[in-house]
């Protein structure tokens, strides 16, 4: 059902719950004082334009190798890192250039973060109940000890924990278990986005199904939008109503996750799909592979993607490529753009 | 056991190159004993990929170690037999095994980044690798080294040879990790999640390389893994473990398409695979036993949706299913099917 809503064109009826407009991030890696100070510095762009869009109540998802900037995406819109230069627009308010704890903590209550880690992203010498309520007391969300307790006790029934677990450790907990915290930690503040960095990275293939079954569940039920980091194509597969596919920091395809999956367009997303292992068998026709992802600080000039691709032509290594829309989805390639389609 | 060999020759050429027999591993403390490895047998052909997977605990990566004696701590071998070819290798003393480990069995392991030695070029590595195994001056070494090295398909190895380790990217350098497990020509080599820290288009390529290397040396190789993606691309039979146990063992679209075994087929379900987001995925409730709680009867009953009585007292067998084995008290034993 949300696929089907996600795939109506006709959803400006609501804003959405998040725009990113040509979001750029780069970080300054001039070593030496003299270097900065006669302003001889070496920026590595590690976002270079993202725009996004994520309606409400579906899953977008950022695919890519590492290095492609995905998590850094995720970092400058929790406000983690502070972007360069563009716009977050959480609920049609641009959040990026807000400063100052008060400003920014109604925002931050409705934006939560679920990381890859879960022995590292949880306090080892709180109780998990202590780690729960700290969200509800940051943002002054209850008013009394108890009505925290019920509430803390309700979060861990919801994410398939029994309420007497608030009593222990986390090092009790199996990884598993563990996310379940950090889930329902997140769910603490009632959140409208949660973003989801590697979410289920660190589990076993049953715990990872039991993860993302409850993170489904509890899109249902509680109408939650997710921004989904991933470098499982499978689970993205699962989980996304729409899908950005990252190359050096730039999209390469944006756009309906099924239709992505089913009829690739863009070459790097192409070669990307078909060198996922995949249990059922290749689904994806086989692309040749080669190369490597070039190192970010000296990106390749053009469209980044040009050294590897099989059907590279004199502009793609002049021109950086402008997103077009080609066969339903944004894709930035100049051959795309001109032929709309690639040559067989 | 002359007996044996000469049945083994005659047998056919599908003799096994490896054959683990009723294996077992256990660990001592002052707490106790704990046994990480119970009755594992199976074997593997030249020419072939056998795959190992299983969740994390349950074994695989100590499988692989037991093999070439480099089980951790107070790990020791306690019951059964390993056999390299005609060799029986478990009760080898350190320094023959270690003349086997390199020689007869190369080793993968998961970090490109830890199996080097970041101080030493590519070549000292080789060269020394190659000198402590056979007989050869340093310049040959070198010679076969670049071969080596080309082989693995690392572009202009003549000289890529002098770099050092942190020169190279992750997937060169996991390159770098198999030429130098292929220095002494080995017959079999043990790879533990040779792919698992690179990224998927570099996984592919790694992939297709220790494929060609079977195809082209007659290479035997036993691939360790938690990712049965990487499983369903690679290996021509699997073994699937849990809690120390191999639960199933069979060719590997038989186990991937039909599984046997209760686990194997929750664990199959439990995959997100592309092109199905319908679907919900299945779960197996819980989490695999530690090893000093393990279940009696099968392992897997507390967590079993096809549970009998039977199985909370009595251990199953592997027994012969339709293409594979499977240790389930579904496949009652079939009065033909003796070992």
């Amino acid at each position: 059902m949300m696929v089907a809503e996600a795939q109506r064109p006709d959803r400006a009826a609501s804003t959405p719950q998040l725009v990113v407009k040509d979001l750029r991030k780069q970080f300054d890696l001039t070593r030496s004082v003299a270097g900065r100070l006669l302003g001889r510095h070496q920026y590595l762009k590690a976002i270079d334009g993202i725009d996004i869009e994520i309606a409400r109540g579906t899953t977008f998802s950022l695919v890519g190798e590492s290095g492609c900037g995905k998590s850094t995406v995720a970092r400058c819109i929790v406000g983690i890192y502070k972007p360069t230069s563009g716009q977050v627009l959480f609920d049609g308010a641009d959040i990026a250039q807000m400063r100052g704890r008060k400003v920014m903590l109604p925002v931050r209550r409705r934006m939560q973060m679920i990381f890859q880690d879960p022995y590292a992203s949880l306090n080892p010498r709180w109780r998990v109940s202590q780690i729960i309520a700290e969200p509800i007391h940051t943002h002054g969300l209850l008013p009394d000890r108890q009505a925290v307790q019920k509430r803390v006790d309700e979060l861990l029934v919801q994410v398939g924990l029994a309420p007497g677990d608030g009593r222990k450790y986390p090092h009790e907990f199996s990884g598993g278990q563990r996310q379940r915290i950090s889930i329902a930690r997140a769910l603490a503040s009632s959140p409208d986005l949660i973003v989801c960095d590697e979410p289920t990275s660190a589990l076993d293939v049953s715990v990872q199904a039991q993860i993302l079954n409850l993170l489904r569940d509890l899109q249902e039920e509680l109408g939650l939008t997710y921004l989904l980091i991933s470098h499982n194509l499978a689970v993205v597969a699962h989980m996304s109503t729409r899908l950005g596919v990252m190359y050096l920091g730039r999209l390469v395809e944006t756009g309906d996750s099924q239709l992505l999956f089913g009829q690739p367009m863009h070459p790097y997303t192409r070669m990307l799909l078909s060198a996922v292992p995949d249990v059922g068998g290749a689904a994806v026709k086989r692309v040749a592979i080669a190369g490597d992802v070039p190192n970010p600080i000296n990106p390749p000039s053009g469209c980044s993607f040009h050294p590897r691709c099989p059907f590279v032509q004199d502009k793609c290594r002049m021109v950086p490529p402008a997103p077009s829309m080609v066969q339903g989805r944004l894709v930035a390639c100049h051959v795309l753009a001109e032929h709309g389609d690639l040559p067989a | 056991m002359m007996q044996e060999a000469a049945a083994h020759k005659t047998a056919s050429e599908a003799a096994p190159l490896l054959e683990v027999r009723d294996m077992t591993v256990q660990f001592f403390s002052r707490h106790g004993t704990l046994t990480a490895l119970d009755d594992v047998s199976f074997a593997v052909r030249s020419g072939e990929v056998l795959g190992i997977v299983g969740e994390s605990g349950a074994g695989k990566s100590l499988t692989g170690a037991s093999i070439v004696g480099l089980l951790p701590g107070s790990g020791r071998v306690t019951a059964g037999e390993i056999r390299l070819g005609e060799q029986r290798i478990d009760n080898l003393d350190r320094a023959r095994m270690r003349r086997i480990r390199g020689r007869e069995i190369g080793l993968i392991f998961q970090d490109p980044q830890t199996s080097l030695n970041p101080l030493l070029t590519v070549g000292k590595q080789l060269v020394q690798t190659i000198t402590s195994h056979l007989d050869m001056s340093a310049a040959a070494a070198r010679q076969r080294g670049i071969e080596l090295l080309r082989d693995v398909g690392i572009p202009a190895p003549e000289r890529r040879i002098d770099s050092y380790p942190h020169q190279f990217s992750g997937g060169m350098r996991q390159r770098v990790v198999i030429a130098l497990a292929l220095c002494a020509d080995p017959r079999l080599v043990i790879a533990d999640e040779p792919t698992t820290a690179l990224d998927v288009s570099i996984q592919a390529q790694v992939l297709a390389l220790l494929q060609d290397l079977v195809r082209k040396r007659g290479l035997a190789i036993m691939l360790i893994t938690h990712d049965m993606g990487v499983i369903a691309e690679a290996a021509d039979r699997i073994a699937v473990m849990y809690a120390g146990r191999i639960v199933e063992i069979g060719p590997v679209r038989q186990v991937i398409d039909s599984p046997s075994h209760p686990y194997t087929a929750g664990l199959m379900s439990a995959i997100p695979r592309l092109g199905d987001r319908a679907r919900r995925l299945v779960q197996i409730d819980g989490n695999m036993p530690r090893l000093d709680a393990i279940p009696s009867g099968c392992a897997f009953n507390p967590r079993c949706p096809r549970v009998m009585d039977i199985c909370r007292v009595e251990r199953p067998q592997l027994r012969p299913t339709r293409a594979g084995h499977a240790a389930c008290h579904l496949y009652p034993a079939l009065p033909q099917a003796e070992t």
